[in-house]
């Protein structure tokens, strides 16, 4: 009897586990790698009347050979016109012979054309869809999409892997960059000033299709929508006032040598902020202190400590300088690009000021310590 | 009532190599029933026959019979049966009718292996000595590392039929009295006709069906002394090159002698990689397909991407592909234990050709796969006393996985915990230490790291 009860049991245990377990995950979700069509990328455009949806799809797609050993790999871009993202997926499904996965999706890219029109309208599935994982980087792509079909990057067959790893690599993306995820620019859409700095994926160069793919810059996008860009040395100013990764040069002049230059090589850096709010007036205080290498000097140099502090003094001017100046460009525009408002809104939470930053003086004070240089010294 | 000489003749009629020998003494006739081949010869003409012949007294009674022999053990025979035992036990049976009195001389002379190295549990700096199937030798080897009053020998016969001798050794007041008489009793339970091996007293001894063993067996003596003296009881059976010993736990799976003869800090080195490894053997196909199959997002995309590429143009699923290449080794294995070494050498060079090469050469399997399955061989070798559970179990965690994906190789996993939890070995729990805080705090030093020899050489049993 107590056996035959135990025998009871033990079966509606494992038919109650596997029955579990079916609902989570069953045989149907059974696929072999090679019937897999694996999506690395995927650049999202849109058509000339602004009115639908050009996606590109770069997949990764196993090709068999006679003789195993000769197996490779092809990268093939689908190139899918629909009114939706989904619908473009669907198109895709339709011409292709193996199933479909997204969740090695690399890099989602929106067309600058896109993004000064706005993405939001292409943006829902991304974030809703399971098969897209949230730590897949967004950047926004500055450049002709016929390149990305064509391209052959030497690095890497697949762009969106080429791109992913230039993406995490600092050296690559600081000064001239940022790196978001999908998670990432979710939250930042609904902080303080809603504003997400979005890395530009551009062309080295118009006419050469070989290893082409470059970062410089940063999109300014609030509410999907393209709002500025940040070229130049300005991403690595903006990178200092918002604590970013920056790995940056600040060129100075050569003090013994006119017309020349010197390089100074960001080692690390800290920065402090303070705010202060008085009778309707923001006052922000951003102290950086930038630690950094003696790289380089252009013609001959004597290298002794008066000439370090020189260097220092007029590289704190020019971040210094800089900083304001960035700062005051979208002040003007009413743009909080520093996240100067979230600050506000977490340290005066009861303050009512919703616009802080037309009310904001920033005062940057910056401190350059050259902290050493490369073996050469005396240099003539 | 009388043995009659006639009527032990007639029950081993048609037996060639019994031997009867007459002997006319100045009292009467004494008649000798020995088995050829089992006996000494030389010895029963030098201590019994020769005497015989010379004897100069008269023989009136047991006493004087007994006197008339040089043999070192006598012993009176009770019934025709006991003379049977006796002769087909390889000793000799003496009558002397005109007294009524039949007595026995051992000279016994078994054919058997010499004392040889071990090769079960191989070890570089231990003791070398196995046991081999002879009886006497095999309590030998144990007794002369056990100088002690307090080490008891219970003799048993076992087989209605073959009355094997059992030898039930334990240490006195160190084996717990529960244990030894729990033996007891499973021996003299024993109603098979015959017991040829070992593993017939194990399975009356296993209480659990279960494929995981959990009784013990070793070849090694010292092995056997070192279990008998933290409590354990050991079990010698006549014609068995090993001997059993219970209780056996779960960690003994993992713990090799060697561990107790080498430096401890790379003892437990080398018993962390067993664990490890059996884990490996265990676990690798189902998470290899679990991963593959279903959870490829789980994976670095560029290792999923060579794996896909590899894959591409085997016919089969992952499955069918890693059961197969599974199978393929497993024959292997046993091929390589049915055949003798010479011709083992060459099924291995054909067997790694067909498993490494061929296989992927016709795209029968991936270059993947037969990774993952010679990893799973090469662990799976690391712990021979649980080749046939890993093997089991590694495929209903691959069945599990590859219906479930990883919920399912979850699933199975925690069914082999708990499967190998419930069971027991001697009435005691199989997976002792592991269990309870106190338990595992008692045995702590001898789990996963080996602690010194001097903590952890002492009675299990004992309760604080």
């Amino acid at each position: 009897m107590g056996k035959s009860i135990k025998k009871i049991r033990v079966t509606a245990l494992v038919l109650l586990i596997s029955l579990m377990s079916g609902l989570f995950q069953g045989c149907n979700s059974y696929r072999d790698l090679d019937d897999l069509i694996f999506i690395t990328s995927v650049l999202v455009d849109t058509n000339d009347k602004l009115d639908g949806v050009v996606v590109y799809f770069e997949a990764f797609k196993p090709t068999r050979s006679s003789q195993q050993s000769a197996n490779s790999e092809t990268r093939i871009v689908y190139r899918m016109e629909s009114n939706t993202i989904s619908g473009a997926i669907d198109e895709l499904h339709r011409m292709t012979s193996s199933t479909l996965t997204f969740s090695h999706n690399k890099i989602i890219l929106f067309t600058k054309r896109l993004a000064k029109h706005g993405f939001g309208d292409y943006f829902d599935l991304f974030d809703r869809s399971q098969e897209f994982v949230v730590r897949t980087l967004i950047a926004i792509y500055d450049a002709d999409a016929k390149i990305y079909e064509d391209t052959e990057v030497k690095e890497e067959k697949m762009v969106g892997l080429y791109l992913f790893d230039l993406l995490q690599n600092n050296e690559s993306v600081s000064p001239m960059g940022v790196k978001i995820d999908i998670k990432e620019f979710m939250d930042q859409r609904l902080v303080g000033d809603k504003v997400n700095s979005v890395p530009i994926v551009s062309t080295y160069s118009k006419d050469n299709k070989k290893n082409v793919f470059v970062i410089n810059g940063i999109s300014l996008v609030k509410g999907y929508k393209q709002i500025g860009e940040l070229r130049g040395m300005d991403p690595l100013y903006f990178n200092l006032l918002l604590k970013n990764e920056a790995n940056g040069e600040i060129d100075v002049n050569n003090p013994q040598e006119k017309g020349k230059l010197c390089v100074l090589q960001i080692m690390n850096y800290s920065l402090k902020s303070e705010l202060e709010y008085k009778d309707g007036k923001l006052t922000v205080k951003r102290e950086i202190t930038v630690n950094t290498d003696f790289s380089e000097a252009q013609k001959k140099i004597d290298i002794n400590k008066k000439l370090f502090k020189q260097l220092e003094i007029e590289a704190e001017e020019q971040i210094e300088e800089n900083c304001i100046k960035l700062f005051k460009q979208y002040k003007e525009k009413q743009i909080d690009v520093f996240d100067i408002q979230e600050e506000f809104d977490r340290k005066y939470p009861h303050a009512e000021n919703k616009n802080v930053i037309t009310s904001t003086d920033l005062k940057v004070k910056a401190i350059v310590n050259i902290e050493g240089t490369t073996t050469t010294e005396k240099f003539k | 009532m009388p043995i009659s000489l006639e009527d032990v003749k007639k029950q081993l009629n048609n037996c060639f190599d019994l031997k009867t020998r007459s002997i006319f003494t100045t009292s009467g006739e004494v008649t000798l029933l020995y088995i050829d081949d089992l006996c000494n010869s030389a010895y029963i003409s030098l201590n019994i026959i020769n005497p015989l012949l010379e004897v100069t007294f008269p023989i009136t009674d047991k006493n004087s019979a007994s006197n008339a022999v040089h043999a070192s053990s006598v012993e009176d025979v009770k019934d025709a049966n006991d003379a049977i035992i006796q002769i087909l036990s390889g000793n000799t049976v003496l009558f002397f009718p005109f007294i009524d009195y039949v007595m026995t001389c051992d000279t016994k002379k078994i054919a058997s292996r010499g004392i040889e190295k071990t090769e079960f549990d191989p070890s570089l700096r231990g003791p070398k000595e196995s046991f081999n199937e002879a009886f006497m030798d095999s309590l030998s080897l144990i007794r002369k590392r056990i100088t002690s009053p307090e080490l008891k020998i219970e003799v048993f016969r076992l087989g209605t039929k073959s009355q094997t001798n059992a030898a039930l050794l334990f240490m006195e007041g160190t084996a717990p009295e529960e244990l030894i008489q729990f033996m007891r009793d499973k021996l003299n339970a024993i109603e098979d006709e015959y017991i040829l091996s070992i593993n017939y007293i194990a399975e009356q001894i296993r209480t659990d069906n279960s494929i995981i063993e959990t009784a013990g067996y070793t070849e090694k003596p010292d092995t056997v002394v070192s279990r008998l003296f933290e409590g354990r009881i050991a079990v010698v059976l006549n014609g068995a090159p090993f001997a059993l010993t219970v209780p056996y736990f779960f960690i003994e799976n993992f713990q090799s002698p060697d561990d107790y003869y080498s430096n401890k800090r790379e003892s437990s080195f080398t018993r962390v990689l067993r664990f490890g490894a059996f884990l490996v053997s265990l676990l690798l196909p189902g998470l290899y397909v679990a991963l593959t199959t279903m959870h490829y997002s789980l994976l670095p995309t560029t290792f999923m991407f060579r794996l896909a590429v590899s894959r591409a143009g085997v016919p089969l699923p992952t499955f069918v592909e890693l059961i197969v290449m599974q199978l393929f080794f497993e024959l292997a294995r046993e091929a390589g234990k049915r055949l003798p070494q010479q011709i083992g050498q060459a099924l291995s060079v054909v067997a790694g050709l067909i498993l490494g090469e061929s296989a992927v050469g016709v795209g029968i399997a991936s270059q993947a796969t037969v990774v993952v399955t010679g990893v799973y061989a090469i662990c799976s070798f690391i712990n021979p006393r649980l080749i046939g559970a890993g093997l089991a179990w590694s495929v209903v965690v691959t069945i599990a996985s590859v219906s479930f994906g990883l919920h399912g190789f979850y699933i199975a996993f925690i069914l082999f915990i708990a499967q190998i939890s419930s069971l027991r070995t001697c009435s005691y729990p199989f997976m002792f230490p592991l269990g309870t805080v106190k338990a595992f705090k008692s045995k702590a030093q001898d789990i996963v790291i080996r602690g010194p020899l001097a903590s952890i050489s002492k009675n299990i049993f004992k309760k604080k």
